[in-house]
């Protein structure tokens, strides 16, 4: 059941209908057996994976409350981590590696059959995954206390509006939602179906058109400098769209019960250097890697190179949980040495920064240029489906320049996104992302008009999947 | 000074406000829109095409039945004083006969023998919004939904009915993008001149230019099987005679169906039909027709429903009932 569907339109309309009819316990109660029908609704054999997932991380948790000796309560840690790691690893990664190690025996002279598994990669299981072992991870390091119902930990980590994809709510935030009531007001109750328009706005009408361009680019192998540098474009705004558009809805849903779910992107191709990137993309696994991963490694604690070495480390396997392939590999290693080369260019080439209020402008703009391009590469090797192909795509973008056709195709990918980009300016200069809720209505009407007649008119209604559904 | 009489003043003070102008405009544009002139497509499935009087044969099925089994051509080759009528629809799948047939039952109009041609690619797809959203009557929508199939799409189809512009949305897109799009259900004139793309009499019909609907096993959704079944049976208890006529197909498509045993699937699901209803099977020009006698990958040409049609009426002369 998608978001972009009939079917999560009823489904939701009959869910909303009952919450608001029924007291704060029977709300949670209510809420956790619609959010295992929605999950159910993919895969029922998989609601049991996400039920002992809960269940085990549920009772570390006491556990981990219980007991006072460091030693026992790392082993109890590491038990969990272990057997979290281990479910996402055996349903994401077993194949991969398999096959990898294969390969790799096979090019040093040794044959051994591969041992495949015909598994299917249970939708958002990287997602509640990481939720659910951010529940431990805060109890070990005393961050938060064990929440006493088993049923308001199953519901936030079941949610379902953030279930499948997102964003990875930290633990405590959820669970304080859960356990107390939670307050509708007509400010929520706007805001809630600003951003469900404005979501279902960039992945029926940007997302899903930009992916036929993309996909046909991708797919061909007829590469030239222009049709690469126009799908890597075309893919940057489509994976964008399609994952921040699934993220608004799923904060505007959550909006229109009185939760909030947390900001997952902010303006991420404004940002100026790659720090800033990662603080505007896909925040709750950014900050999770961080918080969890980085810093457990030492993060910038034990010397310059070990602070390197977790940067590149954080970013490869940041890079891994989005599939088992190795151009996700890349993109990690890419991003990881974007990021240390943009700490060392920091510490040891300061460049002086400009004084006139014009040149700041400028510089910025052109900070921000620069940086978008850098992305755009890193979606070349994010959407490539093999090293070959990026290779090839990588030799063919070297001849770039601008030309008639390049300039024609822009202008094609900006006839679904000029709202977008009207939207994002407006954003960025006024830094409020819900900059449109406070013009006067009758603005605020025009644009929701201009959303929901584009989407009329041009949203593609045969339901694409979310790309982020995938990892 | 501000106006108090400003639109921009109009209840700032609610943050639903801008909302709730917002719905307000949907609804007077979506009323606007409806007083506008239907599509061509929309307009020939809502038109009323019913015969007149109980016609001896009657011709149905989609375009390819519409353009391929000219009415008068076929009551010029049969006995004289035989009437025909052609109620196929453009656009049309084994699911609009049913409810073509129940209207005429209640107008009266039963016809006689039904010369049935269906597509058979035409099984495997979904019409059911465009049934439900422009085709169907309330009541008839009732039936639909009670039949518990796709209730989502049945759903979207009542939301069409409802909404001027999804049903426009097609022609608003082409319109909006600067493109002339011609009307849906809309072909081009049947002519003597072959396949458009042919030059000096050379066919170019090409595999790789065939459509990707014909690149698919025979198959049938549960709703169009739902209401093909209902149509047989309903004609089965009226003793209307059905002749289920295979329409000729290019050889191009023969060829690209064959690595997916289409013919072989759709001669099987044809046997179960005839032995469960009776109908009789009829295939009057065997099942390929050279390139000359097609106007596109699908439609016979004027010069192909002429030829088509003299075969169908000896056949049906030879197997029916003379009326």
């Amino acid at each position: 059941m998608l978001f972009n569907t009939l079917q999560f339109g009823v489904f939701f309309a009959f869910v909303l209908a009952l919450y608001h009819a029924l007291p704060h316990r029977k709300q949670n109660a209510m809420l956790l057996a619609a959010s295992y029908f929605f999950y159910a609704c993919w895969d029922w054999r998989f609601v049991s994976l996400i039920f002992i997932s809960t269940t085990v991380d549920f009772y570390v948790g006491a556990w981990l409350q219980k007991c006072e000796d460091p030693k026992r309560r790392k082993s109890i840690l590491a038990w969990s981590v272990v057997f979290n790691l281990g479910f996402l690893g055996f349903f994401k990664y077993f194949n991969f590696f398999s096959a990898s190690l294969h390969a790799l025996l096979h090019k040093i002279g040794f044959d051994v059959p591969t041992a495949t598994l015909d598994v299917v990669l249970p939708v958002g299981i990287s997602f509640y995954t990481f939720q659910s072992m951010s529940y431990t991870v805060d109890i070990y390091r005393k961050e938060m206390e064990p929440t006493r119902s088993f049923w308001d930990f199953a519901l936030s980590v079941a949610f379902f509006p953030h279930m499948v994809a997102g964003p990875i709510q930290r633990a405590r935030s959820l669970i304080d939602q859960v356990e107390h009531p939670r307050q509708v007001n007509r400010e929520s109750i706007a805001e809630g179906c600003h951003l469900i328009l404005w979501g279902l706005f960039k992945k029926m009408v940007i997302a899903d058109n930009l992916s036929l361009t993309v996909d046909r680019i991708f797919g061909g192998g007829d590469y030239t400098a222009t049709n690469v540098f126009l799908g890597a474009l075309g893919f940057a705004l489509q994976i964008y769209c399609d994952f921040s558009g699934y993220t608004d809805i799923a904060r505007g849903v959550s909006r229109l019960m009185g939760f909030n779910l947390m900001l997952n992107f902010n303006l991420p191709y404004f940002a100026t250097n790659p720090q800033d990137f990662w603080r505007r993309w896909h925040i709750s696994l950014s900050t999770w890697l961080r918080d969890y991963l980085y810093f457990s490694l030492g993060g910038n604690r034990k010397g310059e190179l070990r602070t390197y070495a977790n940067l590149m480390l954080t970013m490869v396997l940041g890079g891994l949980w989005h599939g088992a392939s190795w151009t996700f590999v890349i993109w990690g290693f890419y991003h990881g040495s974007l990021l240390c080369l943009h700490r060392l260019a920091t510490h040891y080439l300061p460049l002086p920064k400009p004084s006139r209020p014009l040149a700041q402008v400028l510089w910025k703009w052109f900070s921000i240029g620069v940086m978008f391009l850098f992305t755009l590469y890193g979606w070349l090797i994010f959407r490539a489906t093999n090293a070959d192909r990026l290779w090839d795509m990588s030799k063919a973008l070297a001849g770039l320049r601008p030309n008639a056709d390049l300039l024609r195709g822009v202008v094609k990918l900006l006839f679904y996104c000029w709202p977008l980009l009207i939207v994002q300016v407006l954003q960025y200069r006024s830094g409020d992302l819900m900059i449109f809720r406070k013009y006067p209505p009758i603005v605020q009407a025009v644009f929701y008009l201009i959303c929901f007649y584009y989407i009329v008119i041009f949203g593609v209604f045969d339901a694409q999947s979310f790309i982020y559904f995938q990892f | 000074m501000r106006n108090p009489s400003s639109i921009f003043n109009f209840r700032r003070e609610n943050p639903l406000a801008g909302l709730l102008l917002f719905a307000i405009a949907v609804l007077i544009i979506e009323t606007a829109l409806a007083f506008l002139p239907q599509n061509a497509l929309i307009t020939a499935l809502g038109t009323n095409r019913l015969p007149a009087r109980s016609p001896d044969w009657q011709i149905m099925g989609d375009s390819v039945a519409e353009g391929g089994i000219p009415a008068i051509q076929l009551a010029e080759k049969l006995p004289s004083g035989t009437s025909v009528a052609n109620v196929a629809l453009s656009a049309s799948g084994p699911e609009f006969p049913y409810f073509i047939l129940k209207r005429e039952i209640a107008s009266g109009t039963v016809p006689k023998a039904i010369i049935y041609a269906p597509s058979p690619h035409t099984f495997g797809t979904k019409r059911i919004a465009l049934l439900a959203g422009a085709y169907a009557t309330w009541p008839e929508i009732t039936e639909i939904a009670s039949a518990g199939i796709d209730p989502f799409e049945v759903l979207y189809g009542v939301i069409c009915k409802l909404s001027a512009s999804l049903r426009h949305r097609e022609h608003l897109a082409a319109l909006m993008k600067g493109r002339r799009m011609a009307p849906d259900g809309e072909r081009p004139a049947a002519t003597e001149s072959g396949p458009p793309e042919s030059k000096n009499n050379a066919p170019s019909f090409t595999l790789d230019r065939v459509h990707p609907m014909y690149r698919k096993r025979f198959d049938i959704t549960p709703f169009n099987l739902h209401f093909a079944r209902k149509f047989l049976a309903e004609a089965k208890a009226r003793d209307i005679p059905i002749y289920w006529v295979v329409m000729p197909v290019l050889e191009v498509i023969q060829e690209v169906r064959k690595p997916y045993q289409f013919d072989e699937n759709y001669a099987r699901f044809l046997k179960d039909i005839q032995e469960q209803y009776g109908v009789t099977l009829l295939i009057p020009r065997g099942e390929v027709l050279p390139p000359e006698n097609f106007m596109d990958y699908a439609h016979l040409n004027a010069r192909g429903a002429d030829l088509f049609t003299q075969k169908l009426a000896e056949q049906l002369k030879s197997v029916a009932p003379q009326k």
